[in-house]
């Protein structure tokens, strides 16, 4: 028996000694922190951390957030206050971040950008033109995803040798067939920030060659924060950048942790208890529960994410646009609004975002009307009315509630749904392969503060997330014009008349909401700065205690 | 060498078990005394009720199990009114039980020896190296060759010989006045069963201890005791002095028993009486063995026959000894 | 030496096991719906960049060939890269596999403090109304969810009293951690005299200890209860009853008999915690192994859940392991 003893005493030290052995040996984190204090130290709760870092494939809110912090891009809108003290994105005006001067020729197919001199990365390189080059010609075409697929799309690129140049050391032109509207605003866009060139091919490697792995986990920007700790699942910490080229701007709080908490009402209660900064992603309820707290402030945004009922519109009954009238005039907003939202959200009545500019709701007039929709139904031949599915993304709450109210509603006109809820990894699998049949629920917003991105991205056709495959050959044509001049009478007219057709005749979805953007943060926490790609600039924020 | 002073005597003991198929009346008005210095052999079949009497006598019957009626006066206190508090001063100190089946009543995990010296201990005021030295002791005097390693062993790392051994010492340890052997040699082979009976006599011999034998063997009996007691369906039928008992036994059970068996050996397995025993469940009015007895009268259907007095020390529960008690005659005659 | 060939026999043994359980998580992480290099790509990476990423991932390749490449990986000690976190898998899980296991270690031990002496109770004195007590709480522990009762902890004991740190992991945010030496934060605070951090992470672990511990109290009750019950009805607690052994010494005889199964079920609960704390540690932001393959199953990072479950079977394989030589401690008829 002692032995025995003895040798489960011998088991356990092995053991023992195998783990720590492996847990020194893998102590790669560093772990010389610098000890800043609390009142400069940022601690900001989201329900996961970033999927990654990497824009070319990380776009999670978070990930985009993690960015737009960690890099800057040529332009930028400039703040202004609305009236509950939110700082957002003026769109009427574009002004310079890296670039220093940029100027578009008089046809307006070349724009020459000339960056700031002397700005370094967080590496401590210094931006130029080459950075520039190498993200477009080498890196976006290499991998071929979000930069060649989205962005470059957006600038009117397709043969990068060809059309960028670079001038000199600090200067690249851009040339392209027809005008572009929407070069500036696109060079503002998350998804065209500038990166460190010389860092990233530090990290290439034989099976890596755009170091992908590397600009996973860490980040190789320009930007006010550079990240110091990367814990998927766990945190990511972020450093206040010292040589940060925006003087102005340089953050206030010289740490921020970006702390992944996942249920949302440990967030609440670690904002109340003064743990937390900030709370991201609560619910309409969570929100109004702490509109009424001492110590906690709720800003709202109407922001640009628009919520609706996409259709499969290449098969019946959803090819005719009288049944998707139907069910738009059977669509119980109000309830949606008020017992989905408790008021946190509004009614979505355009395919732009009622912050954008080129928008008009004067389109939208579907009260919820029985009547209205049996007499549609009818004259589209489905007077008995018909079954189909609903899907629904499990990972937003909200849409399982939507999808009930929608559900009793559509039975008062003999429309029989089916919900099915995924799970969000493979909703989204269903959505990017164009699987989805019958309807399904889908909130998304258009990057680009313009006019015409709404209907890129999901009207005109063919486009890869027009989910739903709606087809209109006067909208083809009216936004194809917008692309192609400067002229902003013209391009608003042809937005207007692109709403009337979306909206009003043939309506590509039921539009239910603008669920808004709404951050709690505590009271001392002065000046949020939201930016369009649903983020909040950590470097314009500051505390004041009394 | 035999006192006259009773030690142990069990008034119309009755022990009932209460099962879901209804009420099994094991031990069933038990009579039986006990004198200092004597060897009381109890014999019977087996369901005749003899180990739940012995666990009657130390208050120990287990569930569904109970005393229902009865007094088991040892020494003039009833041990069936004591709390198991002061129950405990008589188990093992007064009252030393051998149970059959050795290996179960040992526990399993404990060393042979720890066994011995808890029950040392538990009436002793002694300390664990004296209990100790004490159970090494107990284990000599058992018989085991080697006794300082033996108690360092297992129950399962000895023989059923050996195991049983152990069993006395336990019951020994404490040098009881009353030492109950309850079919102590059940299971083990016949030379080893000859050995630990002659040890059980050597040692009860010794200490000056009464004891009752419990056991299916009426040579053994024949052997060792001065008494014996007939059980069946839970009551005694017969008690009487051995020799006389052997020379004529009076209850014609016991009379079936004794002719069945030409060596005078009851062993479970060999046990062939014309019939069956009454079901403790449905006992007969009247009579337990009516339903066996050749000599069965109306009576017995309807009385039970009460304890006889019918010779010096001798008693007989059939009631064809009656009119031959009450005519001071002898029954004798009539059986013959 | 026989221990030493008995363990080498074992450890063999947990080969072919570990490479039927390498089989069967490949198997069946590659039948969960939706594609990894999909979930990779982003939303604006299309058919030619996705056929590109499932190559580099080795996607492409007949299942079977995947399968011997993992093999041959693991063999040699690589559980090959996240294609998440982009780090090696066996990083990932050391790094988080300490917050887990002291987690879980603790939690059982406080189940242990409270659910053995509670089944002891409710067995030895099943009638007395605290051992009813603790029977129904150990019902209503049995049949409440953890992550609810933990989420109920936190709002009673974080939200509204206070008395307890946020529920965001092992330590504050603010408390810089102890240089890693064992990876438990409670042990490495206290070599590196880091008073702060110690009560720091004791306050931590109190809530998510105290919902996995309270929980784990109800098996671990009723398995005590019913193996002690089994055991006082044994014949070799009844004897030692009858021989006068004090009521301490009968319940250490029979605690002493239950223990090999206790010890059992306490090996089966504390291997299973180990992907089983998964709603407590997301509760409590906890950081562990259950949240990494968490993520894992829901990013489809097929390495990660192999590793996950690999290690997660090699730490059971040890449990039952160390299990099997307790059992042979406490029970000496077990033989090699």
């Amino acid at each position: 028996m002692k032995r025995i003893i003895l040798l489960i005493s011998a088991l356990i030290l092995l053991l023992t000694v195998i783990i720590t052995g492996c847990v020194k040996q893998s102590k790669t984190v560093s772990s010389e922190d610098i000890n800043v204090d609390r009142d400069r130290t940022l601690i900001w709760t989201v329900p996961a951390t970033p999927n990654g870092l990497d824009s070319e494939y990380h776009n999670s809110l978070q990930a985009l957030e993690a960015q737009s912090n960690m890099y800057d891009s040529a332009l930028r809108y400039p703040f202004k206050e609305d009236e509950s003290g939110f700082l957002v994105p003026d769109y009427s005006k574009v002004e310079s971040s890296l670039a220093e001067s940029w100027e578009l020729s008089k046809d307006g197919k070349t724009l020459t950008v000339h960056l700031r001199q002397g700005v370094k990365s967080h590496a401590g390189n210094e931006l130029t033109a080459d950075d520039f080059m190498y993200q477009w010609v080498d890196r976006a075409w290499g991998l071929n995803a979000m930069y060649k697929n989205f962005s470059a799309d957006g600038l009117k690129l397709n043969d990068p040798e060809k059309q960028l140049k670079k001038i000199d050391k600090y200067t690249f032109s851009l040339t392209v067939d027809t005008p572009n509207p929407i070069a500036e605003p696109m060079m503002t866009h998350i998804f065209t920030h500038l990166m460190d060139s010389v860092d990233a091919k530090a990290y290439s490697t034989k099976s890596d060659p755009w170091a992908t792995k590397y600009l996973s986990v860490n980040g190789s920007g320009h930007g006010p924060f550079k990240v110091t700790k990367y814990i998927p699942g766990q945190q990511v910490e972020f450093e206040a950048f010292n040589d940060y080229w925006d003087k102005k701007n340089k953050s206030w709080f010289q740490k921020v942790i970006m702390k992944e908490v996942p249920s949302s009402s440990n967030r609440v209660a670690l904002l109340l208890s003064g743990t937390a900064d900030a709370a991201t992603s609560l619910t309409p309820n969570e929100l109004q529960t702490l509109k009424g707290k001492p110590g906690v402030k709720v800003y709202s945004w109407s922001g640009n994410l628009i919520q609706r009922v996409e259709f499969n519109q290449e098969k019946p009954p959803f090819d005719n646009p009288k049944v998707r009238k139907a069910l738009a005039y059977a669509t119980p907003y109000k309830d949606i609004l008020s017992s989905v939202y408790l008021g946190m959200a509004k009614q979505a009545t355009s395919i732009i975002p009622s912050t954008y500019p080129g928008y008009t709701g004067e389109y939208w007039d579907y009260k919820t009307n029985f009547d209205k929709a049996k007499k549609l139904l009818k004259e589209a031949g489905y007077d008995k009315g018909f079954k189909t599915t609903l899907t629904i993304n499990a990972g937003i709450t909200q849409e399982q509630q939507i999808a009930i109210l929608l559900k009793s509603s559509f039975k008062n006109i003999g429309v029989e749904i089916e919900i099915q809820e995924l799970q969000t990894g493979d909703y989204y699998n269903n959505l990017v392969q164009h699987n989805m049949d019958g309807m399904f629920i889908f909130q998304d917003m258009p990057g680009v503060a313009d006019g015409g991105f709404s209907t890129k991205l999901w009207a005109q056709h063919p486009s890869n997330i027009n989910y739903g495959g709606y087809k209109n050959e006067e909208v083809n044509r009216l936004y194809k014009e917008t692309t192609e001049t400067l002229d902003v009478k013209k391009r608003n007219a042809n937005f207007k008349r692109i709403q009337e057709i979306v909206v009003k005749e043939d309506p590509i979805w039921i539009y239910l909401t603008e669920p808004g953007y709404h951050i709690a943060m505590r009271e001392d926490i002065k000046n949020p700065a939201w930016g369009t790609s649903q983020d909040i600039r950590w470097n314009m924020l500051s505390r004041e205690r009394n | 060498m035999i006192g006259l002073k009773t030690l142990l005597q069990i008034q119309d003991l009755h022990t009932y078990f209460y099962l879901r198929k209804g009420i099994s009346k094991v031990v069933n008005g038990l009579q039986l005394s006990v004198r200092e210095g004597e060897l009381l052999g109890v014999v019977g079949e087996s369901g005749s009720g003899k180990t739940v009497t012995a666990m009657s006598v130390v208050n120990r019957v287990r569930m569904p199990g109970k005393v229902v009626k009865g007094k088991v006066i040892y020494q003039g206190q009833d041990l069936l009114k004591l709390s198991e508090e002061e129950l405990r001063k008589y188990r093992g100190k007064e009252i030393g039980l051998i149970a059959a089946n050795a290996r179960g009543n040992l526990n399993p995990l404990v060393k042979v020896g720890n066994q011995i010296a808890n029950v040392y201990l538990a009436h002793n005021k002694v300390n664990k190296k004296e209990a100790w030295e004490k159970a090494v002791e107990m284990l000599r005097m058992v018989g085991m060759n080697d006794a300082l390693r033996r108690a360092e062993a297992y129950p399962h790392e000895m023989s059923g010989g050996m195991a049983q051994r152990v069993m006395i010492a336990l019951a020994l340890v404490n040098s009881p006045n009353l030492l109950i052997a309850d079919d102590a040699t059940n299971g083990l082979d016949v030379t080893v069963q000859s050995q630990i009976m002659d040890l059980i006599l050597d040692i009860v011999n010794k200490q000056g201890a009464s004891g009752i034998l419990i056991t299916h063997d009426l040579g053994v009996v024949a052997q060792c005791c001065s008494e014996i007691a007939i059980m069946y369906c839970g009551q005694i039928v017969e008690k009487g002095p051995v020799t006389a008992f052997f020379d004529e036994p009076k209850h014609p059970y016991s009379r079936n028993l004794l002719n069945s068996l030409p060596e005078r050996r009851i062993t479970q397995e060999r046990i062939e009486l014309k019939g069956s025993l009454s079901s403790p469940l449905s006992l007969p009015t009247g009579c337990v063995y009516q339903t066996r007895c050749p000599y069965v009268m109306d009576v017995c259907r309807k009385v039970e026959p009460s304890m006889l007095h019918v010779d010096d020390n001798y008693n007989v529960k059939c009631h064809l000894y009656q009119e031959k008690t009450e005519n001071r005659g002898s029954a004798n005659e009539k059986l013959a | 030496m026989r221990i030493a060939k008995y363990l080498g026999k074992r450890l063999l043994t947990f080969i072919p096991l570990l490479i039927g359980v390498i089989l069967v998580v490949f198997v069946l992480v590659r039948l969960l719906p939706g594609d990894p290099a999909t979930r990779l790509a982003g939303n604006f990476a299309y058919g030619d960049t996705i056929a590109a990423l499932r190559e580099s991932m080795g996607l492409d390749k007949p299942i079977w060939q995947q399968f011997f490449i993992y093999l041959g990986n693991v063999l040699q000690g690589n559980l090959g890269e996240s294609w998440f976190t982009n780090k090696p898998i066996l990083d990932d899980l050391i790094v988080r596999f300490p917050a887990t296991l002291e987690l879980i270690t603790l939690s059982i031990l406080f189940s242990i403090a409270i659910g053995v002496p509670l089944g002891i109770v409710a067995a030895i004195k099943p009638k007395s109304i605290f051992s009813r007590i603790s029977t129904g709480y150990g019902f209503f522990a049995g049949s409440i969810a953890d992550f609810w009762f933990g989420l109920m902890l936190v709002f009673v004991f974080f939200t509204t009293l206070n008395w307890f740190p946020a529920p965001i992991g092992r330590l504050d945010l603010t408390i810089t951690p102890p240089l890693q030496i064992t990876g438990f934060l409670v042990i490495d605070s206290l070599l590196a005299g880091n008073w702060n951090a110690l009560m720091n992470s004791i306050a931590h672990l109190a809530l998510p200890v105290l919902t996995l511990g309270l929980i784990n109290v109800a098996p671990i009750m009723k398995m005590t209860l019913s193996s002690m019950k089994e055991v006082m009805e044994s014949d070799f607690i009844n004897h030692a009853k009858v021989l006068g052994l004090s009521d301490k010494k009968v319940m250490r005889y029979a605690l002493r008999n239950s223990l090999p199964s206790i010890v059992t079920i306490l090996g089966v609960i504390y291997g299973s915690l180990l992907g089983g704390a998964v709603l407590v540690e997301t509760v409590f932001g906890w950081g562990g192994l259950g949240q990494y393959v968490t993520q894992a199953l829901v990013n489809k990072d097929y390495s990660a859940i192999q590793g996950f479950v690999l290690v997660a079977t090699i730490f059971s394989l040890f449990i039952y392991l160390f299990v099997d030589l307790i059992y042979m401690i406490f029970d000496p008829r077990i033989k090699f």
